[in-house]
């Protein structure tokens, strides 16, 4: 009897320290593509001589499990997989809640839990290594996972979701606002004729192997980078000229790099999942011509960084949730 | 010496080198107390504010009325 792709799930807790993984999976959900999660075993063959002009051996030094998938942004589970991408949450409110993440020095570990047709597994002390949220018009949102652990565990039975999120609830576009400013001027981003973007945070994770443990010892992320892209209908070329010259009225390049600011807001019933920068550097290319014809779109790129020691992307999230 | 000014109560945690720092603070105004890296990270998130904080009220020291008359508003 063949496995059947389409009966996969992912789950995810936070470990209050590394080395204990959880038990059950506070949140879990579907997927859209990918994996529910990664095995990377490193072998190769032993370099050396013999008597033949064949190796004889193979060997294997790591094996690194984690995750890399891509799913929709469920109203509670996003919080986790953003609070694992930043490394700081703050909660207010009695209900809704509003969750303020951003920027830590490091990031929580987790332990990742993956269902594949009756199979069951999970993987702890994961640390996200990328996020991304991306949309297209009023596609639903959807968010690219990827994350580094230690230890794999290939469960005899299936694990408890506290929080089932697998019923198809999920941010979209629409009802939602777009605003973007390329120079900071108006101190507030602008609504902007948006067709479609990402945001991605990168945290440069890499596995710690120490000598004797065939699995990593440790996941240990680096500098943190955001970077941003947006597609814009632009009803005169100000975006693009500003960026280039300084202002939306002058006539020569500038030396000076210009930083704005973005906000992205995606709504799902009652709650709602804002993404913001208010220190980005955005570069924009000049618009093809088309002889077809039709509407231009400048395609805005932007690198968020931190603001005066802040962070440089706050996401807001409002739900039912009361903490993570 | 500067207080930090929350709009609500909030309660978080930030991650370090050295695993996750807990935090929770009521509305109002906090004085640091040794948790100044979390009243930080309140700050950089856009929790909290910070305020000039207010002298004590000692008996023994002068109160303005401008002052009295603040605080019981």
């Amino acid at each position: 009897m063949a496995v059947q792709s389409a009966l996969a799930l992912v789950g995810a807790a936070k470990q209050s320290v590394k080395g204990t993984a959880g038990t059950t999976a506070t949140f879990g959900h579907g997927l859209t593509d990918g994996a529910i999660m990664t095995v990377e075993v490193d072998q190769s063959i032993e370099e050396h001589t013999s008597g033949t002009r064949a190796s004889g051996d193979v060997n294997r030094t790591a094996i690194t499990a984690g995750v890399d998938f891509t799913c929709r942004a469920h109203p509670k589970s996003i919080g986790l997989w953003s609070y694992g991408a930043l490394g700081g949450i703050a909660s207010t409110g009695a209900g809704p809640y509003t969750h303020t993440i951003t920027l830590g020095s490091d990031l929580p570990y987790l332990t990742t839990f993956g269902t594949l047709a009756g199979n069951y597994f999970k993987v702890q002390d994961v640390k996200v290594d990328s996020l991304a949220y991306k949309w297209n018009a009023n596609d639903p949102l959807e968010v690219s996972v990827a994350g580094m652990g230690t230890q794999l565990a290939i469960l005899a039975s299936n694990y408890t979701t506290t929080n089932d999120e697998s019923n198809a609830v999920y941010f979209t576009p629409v009802g939602g606002t777009f605003s973007v400013d390329v120079d900071g001027a108006s101190g507030t981003a602008a609504t902007a004729k948006i067709n479609g973007g990402e945001v991605s945070i990168a945290n440069n994770a890499d596995s710690v192997m120490v000598s004797g443990t065939i699995y990593p010892d440790d996941i240990v992320v680096g500098r943190q980078e955001v970077e941003c892209s947006f597609d814009v209908t632009p009803d005169d070329l100000n975006l693009w000229r500003t960026i280039v010259t300084g202002t939306s009225a002058a006539t020569s390049v500038s030396s000076a790099v210009l930083y704005g600011t973005f906000s992205m807001a995606f709504s799902n019933g009652t709650n709602t999942l804002t993404l913001a920068a208010t220190r980005v550097a955005f570069t924009c290319d000049f618009p093809d011509a088309d002889p077809a014809g039709g509407t231009i779109t400048l395609s805005l790129a932007g690198l968020a960084v931190s603001n005066a020691g802040a962070t440089p992307l706050t996401v807001t999230l409002v739900n039912s949730q009361a903490s993570y | 010496m500067s207080a930090y000014k929350f709009d609500n109560a909030v309660k978080g945690e930030f991650a370090t080198s050295e695993g996750l720092v807990e935090f929770e603070y009521p509305a109002g105004e906090v004085m640091p107390k040794g948790d100044e890296d979390a009243l930080a990270f309140c700050l950089s998130a856009g929790v909290a504010s910070i305020v000039e904080s207010k002298p004590s009220s000692k008996k023994s020291e002068p109160v303005a009325v401008a002052d009295v008359t603040t605080e019981e508003n």
